[in-house]
């Protein structure tokens, strides 16, 4: 239980910068998740919180106190590793209760604090057993034991679930979020997975070369991206991008024009951008949606390709020479070569500076007045 | 249709394709074989061979090329340097194993830090291993003289001692002084194997140690020593069999002597050999020594280390 906040923390590998003036401030018991694709510098981040790695400049603090120049075992951590990192001439019930032997905790406690977290981990049966003589699930399990055997004020975790298969992935997250709520503690926790972000945080940090896009609760990410990098980053499929489209008055009408299709706008751009300029349009597949019958279409395209994934179908199509994606509701048929007519709900869609890649701030009419 | 029976008694060549599995199995097993003849073969003739000619010839006079029997081992074991030189032999091994266990552990764990010039460290260290035997021999030869050697030097200066030491020559230094001058040249050795070990050891259980409070020697107790147990139980067998074996080292330097001092199994076979040219007793005494090297291997592979899990 304690906050956390890491203040203009850099961190060079040579000539290469792997964090770069990395701000940011995480709540008591609150579930964070640092995401990022690899190389982004989340692992070098977390290292830096537990002490395994130096920092050039800036300060990290837990719970008010100034923990940076102090080794791990001050910093009142605890942390899973990606690769387990579990003891490997070791019992299970060795590997768990280790901390607390270090912490000369006495014997009695550590055994029923050994059984206790087992019991909760369901590695009864195995508390004899040596690490390698287990499944990743279990290895998995015996980290995260570890890690929960002592009470710390900060739990790291950086991509505990990236060895496991797809099933014992989504029941693992579920018993990590039920943990951390069942603890009350605060965790940082690292992936490069945006669907492990977005099922586990309260808020979801976005990193990329070293430098932090954004901070902020899932569907808050997922509504606003600030920029070009994190909408096509959060979010599958991935945000349809249309670049070289162009804003666009007509009278009254303002609008944004791609090379095949026009999105009238009833909103203001509150930018530095001027009517004619470039920006790039950005849709999200599932905001594209087949027109009704009488209905003004915003564009027409022939289906390329057909993936259906139950619930919903995925649909690649061409617009013109652009090519664009769309999920559409999973009972509704399509075959490639069909021409189909589409909307796009101008509430739905992004616009980003072609070079910057940062969101263009756009107003409605009404925000405007009020 | 051909059965299994006939396959194999025609002949693989002109077997129908349709025994296909069957004829696959018995050529893989003949395969097999002819596959490891020349190892069969090589360990017949360089290691099988020169074994059964020496326990042979300790059944025979070889003077006169008559059969003995067990009168050679009576002639070995009823000598009164027979155990004498069993005694030379055990503290030889012993005394060489653990102070190059211990300083080489130390060593490699020292080379294991990170340091300014680690790489060159290592490249030296590999430089007591090169030198020839003999080298080795006649520079500690010079180097421990009593009248002129740089350690009597050393010693007289800083007044140690004010008369000369005879490190060879006097019996109460001479098997210690040889054995440390076989340290020298093996535990750079052994700190080398050791800190291979050492770099093979997963960074991230160090790292899970620091965060899970564990100090210096927890870290070493836990973590470092289980890896290195594992290892250096297969180590140690060569080790201990490798050093049983020396006799090139100590026969250079002191032959044996003073007053039988330094003379240890190996020296005492030479001698048999060479000395009272009885090589009966020689072969002999070879294969009571191997018996003992023989017993040890066996108790030592029942280690649990050993034990396939
Ligand atoms: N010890 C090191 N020496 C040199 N470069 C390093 C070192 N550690 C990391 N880097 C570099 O820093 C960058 C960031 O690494 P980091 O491990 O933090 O990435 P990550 O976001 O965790 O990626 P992944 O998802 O692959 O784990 C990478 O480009 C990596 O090559
Ligand atoms: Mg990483």
């Amino acid at each position: 239980m304690a906050d956390v906040g890491l203040l203009g923390v850099n961190k060079w590998y040579g000539d290469f910068h792997a964090v770069n003036d990395l701000n940011l401030a995480i709540n008591d018991r609150e579930f964070m998740v640092i995401l990022g694709p690899s190389g982004s510098g989340k692992t070098t981040a977390l290292r830096m919180i537990a002490g395994l790695e130096t920092l050039d400049s800036g300060e990290i603090r837990i719970g008010g106190r100034r923990v940076d120049p102090l080794p791990p075992k001050d910093r009142d951590i605890a942390m899973v590793f990606q690769n387990y990192a579990l003891f490997a001439h070791m019992t299970v019930a060795e590997n768990i209760g280790f901390g607390l032997r270090m912490a000369k905790s006495p014997e009695a406690e550590v055994k029923r604090r050994v059984l206790e977290v087992a019991e909760l981990l369901g590695l009864e049966q195995w508390l004899s057993a040596r690490p390698r003589h287990l499944s990743g699930g279990m290895q998995q399990r015996v980290a995260l034991g570890r890690a929960i055997a002592r009470n710390a004020s900060l739990y790291l975790m950086d991509e505990p679930l990236s060895n496991l298969d797809a099933l014992l992935r989504v029941k693992t997250r579920t018993e990590i979020i039920k943990l951390a709520r069942s603890l009350q503690t605060t965790v940082m926790y690292v992936t490069h997975d945006q669907i492990e972000a977005m099922t586990m945080a309260h808020r979801i940090a976005i990193m990329k070369d070293g430098v932090l896009q954004q901070v902020g609760a899932p569907l808050d990410v997922y509504r606003t991206p600030h920029n070009r990098f994190v909408a096509g980053f959060i979010g599958m499929p991935q945000m349809n991008f249309f670049e070289g489209s162009r804003l666009h008055r007509d009278g009254d009408q303002l609008s944004v024009d791609t090379s095949v299709f026009s999105i009238p706008l009833d909103r203001r751009v509150v930018a530095p951008l001027d009517m004619g300029d470039e920006v790039v349009l950005g849709v999200r597949p599932e905001h594209i949606r087949l027109a009704n019958p009488g209905m003004t279409p915003t564009a027409e395209a022939v289906v390329d390709v057909v993936e259906p994934l139950g619930a919903q179908t995925l649909v690649y199509l061409s617009a013109g020479r652009m090519p664009l994606s769309m999920l559409i509701d999973g009972h509704i048929e399509l075959v490639p070569g069909q021409v189909v007519q589409l909307t796009i709900n101008q509430d739905s869609i992004h616009l980003f500076h072609p070079g910057t890649g940062s969101a263009v701030p756009t107003r409605t009419l009404e925000e405007a007045v009020r | 249709m051909v059965s299994t029976t006939d396959a194999s008694e025609i002949g693989l060549d002109r077997l129908p394709p349709e025994a296909g599995p069957v004829v696959g199995k018995d050529r893989g097993a003949s395969t097999g074989f002819l596959l490891s003849l020349p190892a069969t073969l090589l360990i017949l003739v360089v290691i099988v061979f020169p074994f059964a000619y020496v326990a042979g010839m300790s059944l025979y006079n070889e003077a006169t090329g008559e059969f003995v029997g067990t009168a050679n081992f009576r002639r070995v074991l009823s000598s009164t340097d027979f155990l004498p030189s069993v005694r030379v032999s055990l503290v030889w091994t012993i005394s060489n194993l653990v102070i190059q266990t211990v300083c080489g552990l130390a060593l490699g764990l020292f080379l294991n830090q990170r340091f300014r010039g680690r790489d060159a460290a290592r490249t030296l260290f590999l430089v007591p291993f090169v030198v020839p035997t003999a080298v080795v021999a006649l520079m500690f030869s010079w180097m421990v003289n009593s009248t002129f050697g740089v350690f009597n030097h050393l010693i007289l200066t800083s007044g140690l001692s004010d008369t000369p030491i005879n490190f060879l020559g006097d019996p109460r230094f001479a098997l210690p002084t040889v054995v440390l001058i076989n340290c020298w040249r093996w535990i750079p050795l052994v700190a080398l194997i050791i800190f291979s070990i050492l770099q093979g050891i997963p960074r991230s259980e160090y790292e899970a140690a620091r965060v899970e409070g564990a100090g210096h020697w927890a870290t070493f107790r836990f973590i470092t020593f289980p890896y290195l147990g594992r290892s250096m139980t297969a180590i140690g067998l060569l080790g201990t069999l490798l050093t049983f074996n020396i006799f090139d080292l100590i026969w250079l330097l002191t032959a044996g002597g003073p007053v039988n001092r330094t003379k240890s199994l190996p020296v005492l076979i030479y001698e048999f050999a060479f000395g009272l040219q009885n090589l009966g007793a020689a072969a002999a005494a070879s294969v009571l020594m191997f018996l003992m090297l023989l017993v040890f291997t066996l108790l030592y592979f029942q280690r649990r280390d050993f034990k396939v899990e």
